[in-house]
């Protein structure tokens, strides 16, 4: 090996970081995979997914949990997207305030965040007074417990990521090039939807494929705001293996959602525009 | 340079890694007298962690000065310590488990815990009688009751007699019961069932009322701050609460109620263990006897922390209404075999979570 010492301590500082993330990330993983396809006579075998795959149960829990991840995703999209672009638009110094008004929900605990939604969305809540102040409604609405009141969660917890990684695209997006299809007789709403969206794909994906995973597996919210009524593969999880010990079943619903979000990114990939770098 | 610089760093690291479990050890040090035969011996007991200030005060720190021993503890709900206790079992690190009645049976079967010897806890002959072996072969021993009651908001809803009561039509919508895997989930289904028509072995009726109820129902609760944060919400009117709830559910401050229903309220007991593979079993039986003892119980008692199995424990009206005290009380609750709950247990979810999932 003739390697220069300077890469050859960074290969070795890397080689540790690389060695923990082996031991207790990778490992643990295959380890997982491995277990899920373990028999009880200690065969390999599918009949522990068969098992969970068929369920009616883990069906419905699994298209509740992919459908309002899908609607928090793409709310997030069209939401952030605005508010990413304005913030690359206006002085740097307002830039600041919008990105710690952005920042703010991730800084405060879970916990706390979903319980305050417990307090607006109650029947005496914010919302349903505000609604019966302006007489739009009789009784009180039922939001908590609903799927509605997991999104509204979950939109609140990960908005912010979608919208911080679609700020970090957009600023590697030159304003010469919005210029440039600008002068070149492009409308405003066309230059936005076929250069700076396609230029920006990449935080894009990340934003999506970062958004969506964190929906599929994000426990406290659903839990605290959706309850026994509103089951997902996160609450389902946890009720099989710490309630039911039932390891077996909760590794296989492990292994769906880490492949879930990994069959995601890859067909996101493939949507990537072809002439960018 | 650089490169010895690196290799250390990865080094100190895999040692630390691979240190960790011997500094997570402890030492032990010994220096026993006569008067103190356990002297300079640690014990390690798995419990709940509420009211930790309490439990050293009342339970802990005496028998640590009695005895001279260090009691080192391991807190956290059932499942999160029946799991350590399980990854452990050829080598346990724990002495005393605390556990609810169905952990405590689970932990049973799957080798987890090992019989008491009565000869070695005198205060058993001091204990209401089903706390002395709620799961049979001496596995646990109770050392505090608590129930399932009933409370309802007194100026919302009229008077709550059964548990028939719960499907009134004034109750929809402010109606909330624990989820079934929670402790008591398996009582409401018990209950419904006797309350309805069916009995303990008999639970189809039971099953029918709950489903019919479960549309309607604000949520089924999964712990008691769940419950005592939608009382205060004025989500919820009505709803069976575990009894060790009571001082918050009151401190809501809100016109509230409990009730004893015609069929009876659910009792359980938290039990004591002795972890299988103990080396410190003489140990543990000690400490067992001190937490059945006289003055341990009245003590946790009057601080409204557990209440007592001991029969000669005598409370102020002021201190028993916020426990499972009393013999009218406890003549009104029902024990449930907690094997039985515990083989039912995996259909009752999958069937609970089929009728709150539509």
């Amino acid at each position: 090996m003739s390697l220069k010492p300077k890469t050859k301590a960074l290969t070795m500082l890397l080689g540790a970081g690389c060695l923990f993330l082996l031991a207790y990330f990778l490992l643990p993983l295959l380890f997982v995979l491995y277990e899920s396809f373990l028999g009880t006579d200690g065969n390999l075998t599918v009949s522990r997914y068969l098992a969970v795959l068929q369920d009616n149960q883990f069906q419905n829990v699994y298209l509740r949990t992919l459908k309002m991840a899908v609607i928090v995703t793409v709310i997030a999209v069209f939401t952030a997207y605005p508010t990413a672009y304005l913030m690359m638009k206006i002085k740097s110094s307002h830039k600041a305030i919008l990105m710690s008004l952005v920042i703010l929900p991730l800084m405060t605990s879970p916990v706390a965040r979903t319980y305050a939604w417990i307090v607006i969305l109650g029947r005496y809540g914010i919302v349903n007074q505000t609604l019966s102040l302006f007489g739009l409604t009789r009784e009180p609405v039922r939001m908590l417990y609903t799927e509605g009141a997991i999104v509204v969660g979950l939109l609140q917890l990960f908005l912010p990521i979608m919208v911080l990684n679609l700020v970090s695209a957009l600023e590697n997006v030159p304003s010469e090039v919005e210029e440039a299809a600008l002068s070149l007789g492009s409308s405003k709403i066309g230059t936005f939807f076929r250069v700076i969206v396609p230029l920006s794909f990449d935080g894009l994906i990340m934003g999506v494929t970062l958004v969506f995973t964190g929906c599929i597996t994000a426990y406290v919210t659903p839990a605290i705001l959706g309850g026994a009524k509103v089951l997902t593969l996160a609450t389902l999880m946890r009720q099989q293996a710490l309630v039911l010990m039932n390891w077996e079943a909760a590794t296989v619903i492990a292994v769906v959602m880490i492949l879930t979000t990994l069959i995601l990114h890859t067909v996101l990939k493939r949507f990537r525009p072809r002439n960018q770098t | 340079m650089r490169k010895r610089t690196v290799l250390v760093f990865v080094l100190i690291l895999v040692a630390f890694l691979c240190l960790q479990p011997i500094f997570a050890q402890g030492g032990k040090e010994s220096a026993a007298s006569a008067d103190m035969p356990y002297k300079g011996q640690t014990l390690t007991v798995s419990m709940w962690g509420y009211n930790m200030d309490l439990l050293v005060k009342n339970v802990l720190k005496p028998f640590e000065d009695k005895h001279g021993v260090k009691i080192v503890t391991e807190t956290g709900n059932n499942s999160d310590r029946f799991t350590k206790l399980a990854a452990r079992k050829d080598n346990p690190i724990v002495d005393v488990a605390y556990f609810a009645g169905t952990w405590a049976y689970e932990a049973m079967k799957q080798g987890l815990i090992q019989p008491y010897d009565p000869a070695k806890i005198p205060n058993l002959a001091n204990i209401i009688e089903p706390a002395k072996d709620p799961l049979g072969g001496r596995y646990a021993i109770g050392y505090t009751i608590q129930h399932l009651g009933i409370f309802y908001r007194t100026d919302k809803v009229a008077q709550i007699k059964s548990w028939k009561d719960l499907s009134r039509a004034e109750l929809k919508g402010f109606l909330s019961i624990p989820g079934i895997t929670t402790t008591y989930g398996p009582a409401i289904v018990y209950m419904m069932s006797k309350a309805w028509g069916g009995d303990f072995e008999n639970t189809e009726v039971g099953w029918q009322k709950i489903a019919e109820l479960a549309p309607s129902l604000v949520t089924a609760y999964n712990n008691s701050s769940e419950l005592n944060a939608l009382i205060i919400q004025e989500e919820v009117y009505a709803a069976p609460y575990t009894s060790f709830s009571w001082g918050n559910i009151k401190a809501s401050g809100l016109p509230v109620a409990q009730v004893i229903p015609e069929e009876g309220l659910v009792g359980s007991f938290s039990v004591a263990s002795v972890v299988k593979g103990t080396k410190n079993v003489d140990l543990a039986h000690l400490f067992i006897d001190h937490l059945l003892s006289y003055e341990v119980q009245l003590a946790e008692a009057m601080d409204l922390v557990d209440s007592p199995v001991h029969t000669g424990v005598t409370l102020p009206p002021e201190v028993a209404e916020n426990l499972t005290y009393g013999e009218e009380l406890i003549s009104m609750l029902h024990f449930f075999d907690e094997g039985k709950t515990a083989a039912l247990q995996p259909d009752w979810i999958a069937r609970w979570n089929k009728i709150f999932s539509k």
